[in-house]
C-alpha cells in the first residue's frame, strides 16, 4: 500500500509541476499540387491541374482561470487551371484567395469540458460564417469520454455561370452533429468512436460546373437542394512498446445522394531517440461508390433532372501514403518542429502531392 | 433508420467497454504523442484535401461546410 501511495505522490507531482503554458503559438503551412484530366469546370474534359499555398496560425491562450481560448486563422492561395478558365472571375491575377477564421472559448471543469467558438470565410464567390459549441464529460475515473458537438455554417453562394457571368446570389446551409465516446482499454490501448450527421440545404451546386449534354450542349450541373449525410468512425490506438505505436482508422459513409464510401488508415509511429520525437508513415485506403447523379461527358439530356460531372461524387479508389516526423528542439523560437509529405491517387487519374511543415513554441 | 443503426452501434460500444478502468499512475504510455486521440496539427492540410476532393466527409474531423478555396 505504502508502495501505491508514493506512486500517486510522485504521478500528481508530476501533473502539477506540468503546467499550461500562458500562450502557444504555431505556424503551419501545407503546399498541395494536382494533377488530372476530368475538370467538372470544363464539363469532365480537361485539366484539374491546382496548386495552393495555405499558411495558418495557431494560437491557444491560457490565462489563470479554468478558460482557454483559440485562434485559428490562414489563407489559401490557390491557382488552377480552372480559375483561368473564368477569366470574368479572376482576372489577371489567376489565384482565387480564400481567408478564413475560427476564434474559440474553452472551460474547463475538471471532468467537464464545454466549448464554443465562431469563424468565417471569405472568397471571390463564397462567404460562410460559422459557429459551434461542444461539451465533452469524463467518467469511470476518465477512463471513458462522451462528447458531443453542433456546429453550423450559414454560407453565401455568389453565382457565376458557366461563362463565368455573375448572375445573383444564394444560401446555403450545413448543421454538423457529432458524438463521440472514447474509451481506455488497457494501458497501452485506446479506443475512439464518433457518430457524425450532417444536414445541408439550399444552393448545393457549383453553377461554374458544366455538364456536357448528349447534344454537346454545355450546361451547368444540377444537383438537388438539400443533402443529408452520416458517418460512422473508428480509431483504435495501441502502443505495442514505448517506441512503437500504431495507429488505425476506419469509417463508413453514406449519404442521400446515394454515397457509400469505405475509408481505412494505419499509421505506425516510431520514436527516435529520447527527447520525443518520432517518425511516422501512413497508408490510407478509400473505397467510394458514387452517386447516380455523377455522368460522363455526352450522356445526360436536357431532361433530367439531376447531373453533375464531378468525380469526387464518382465510383473510385483512391491511396494515399504519407511521411512524416515531428520532434522537440531547443530553440526558443522553435521548441517543437513537424514536417509531412502526402502522396494521393484516384484510381480514375487524379493526384496530388503535399508537403506541410508546422513550427511552434510555448512561453 | 441508419442513424437509429449508427447511435445504437455507440451505445453498445460504451455498454460493452466502461468497465475498463486503468489508474491514473498506469498511463504513462497512454501520454504518449501519437496515442492521442486527435488528429496531428499538420495533417489539417490532408484532410481537407480529402473532404472536397472525395464524397465522404465526417468521423474524421474536418468539415462540411464554409468553402474551400477549390473551385
Amino acid at each position: 500500500m505504502a508502495v501505491r501511495n508514493l506512486w500517486i505522490c510522485l504521478f500528481a507531482s508530476v501533473v502539477i509541476a506540468q503546467e499550461q503554458p500562458r500562450w502557444q503559438f504555431d505556424f503551419l503551412a501545407g503546399y498541395y499540387d494536382q494533377s488530372g484530366d476530368h475538370s467538372a469546370v470544363t464539363g469532365g474534359e480537361g485539366t484539374e491541374d491546382l496548386t495552393s499555398v495555405s499558411p495558418v496560425i495557431d494560437i491557444v491562450f491560457n490565462p489563470e482561470s479554468n478558460w482557454s481560448y483559440t485562434a485559428h486563422i490562414g489563407v489559401d492561395n490557390v491557382s488552377s487551371a480552372s480559375i483561368d478558365a473564368m477569366d470574368n472571375v479572376s482576372g489577371a491575377s489567376k489565384v482565387d484567395t480564400r481567408a478564413f477564421g475560427t476564434f474559440g472559448a474553452q472551460l474547463d471543469r475538471g471532468n467537464q469540458r464545454y466549448g464554443g467558438f465562431i469563424g468565417f470565410s471569405k472568397e471571390y464567390d463564397y462567404t460562410s460564417i460559422n459557429g459551434g459549441v461542444s461539451g465533452s464529460f469524463d467518467f469511470n475515473q476518465k477512463n471513458s469520454t462522451l462528447g458531443i458537438s453542433l456546429a453550423t455554417y450559414a454560407d453565401t453562394v455568389d453565382l457565376y455561370d458557366i461563362d463565368g457571368v455573375h448572375y445573383g446570389q444564394d444560401d446555403r446551409s450545413t448543421t454538423d452533429l457529432t458524438l463521440s465516446f472514447s474509451q481506455v482499454l488497457g494501458k497501452k490501448t485506446v479506443l475512439s468512436a464518433e457518430v457524425f450527421i450532417s444536414d445541408q440545404s439550399g444552393f448545393l451546386s457549383s453553377p461554374f460546373q458544366e455538364v456536357i449534354l448528349t447534344d454537346g450542349i454545355h450546361v451547368a450541373e444540377r444537383l438537388p437542394d438539400s443533402r443529408s449525410r452520416n458517418a460512422l468512425s473508428l480509431r483504435l490506438n495501441h502502443a505495442f512498446t514505448d517506441r512503437f505505436v500504431l495507429r488505425t482508422f476506419y469509417r463508413y459513409y453514406d449519404d442521400d445522394f446515394d454515397i457509400g464510401a469505405h475509408t481505412f488508415e494505419l499509421e505506425p509511429f516510431f520514436k527516435l531517440g529520447s527527447r520525443g520525437s518520432w517518425i511516422s508513415f501512413s497508408a490510407r485506403a478509400h473505397q467510394q461508390d458514387g452517386s447516380p447523379y455523377f455522368v460522363l461527358p455526352a450522356t445526360a439530356t436536357e431532361s433530367d433532372a439531376y447531373f453533375t460531372s464531378d468525380r469526387d461524387l464518382s465510383t473510385f479508389d483512391s491511396t494515399r501514403f504519407s511521411l512524416g516526423y515531428h520532434g522537440k528542439t531547443d530553440l526558443r523560437w522553435m521548441d517543437r518542429f513537424q514536417i509531412r509529405a502526402t502522396a494521393y491517387e484516384r484510381d480514375e487519374g487524379l493526384s496530388s502531392f503535399t508537403l506541410s511543415f508546422g513550427f511552434g513554441w510555448s512561453q | 433508420m441508419k442513424k437509429m443503426t449508427y447511435l445504437a452501434g455507440l451505445c453498445l460500444l460504451l455498454m460493452a467497454t466502461a468497465c475498463v478502468k486503468v489508474k491514473p499512475w498506469q498511463r504513462e504510455t497512454l501520454t504518449l504523442d501519437p496515442m492521442q486521440l486527435d488528429n496531428t496539427a499538420i495533417g489539417i492540410f490532408d484532410r481537407n484535401a480529402e473532404v472536397y476532393r472525395e464524397g465522404a466527409v465526417g468521423g474524421a474531423g474536418g468539415k462540411s461546410g464554409g468553402g474551400c478555396g477549390c473551385s
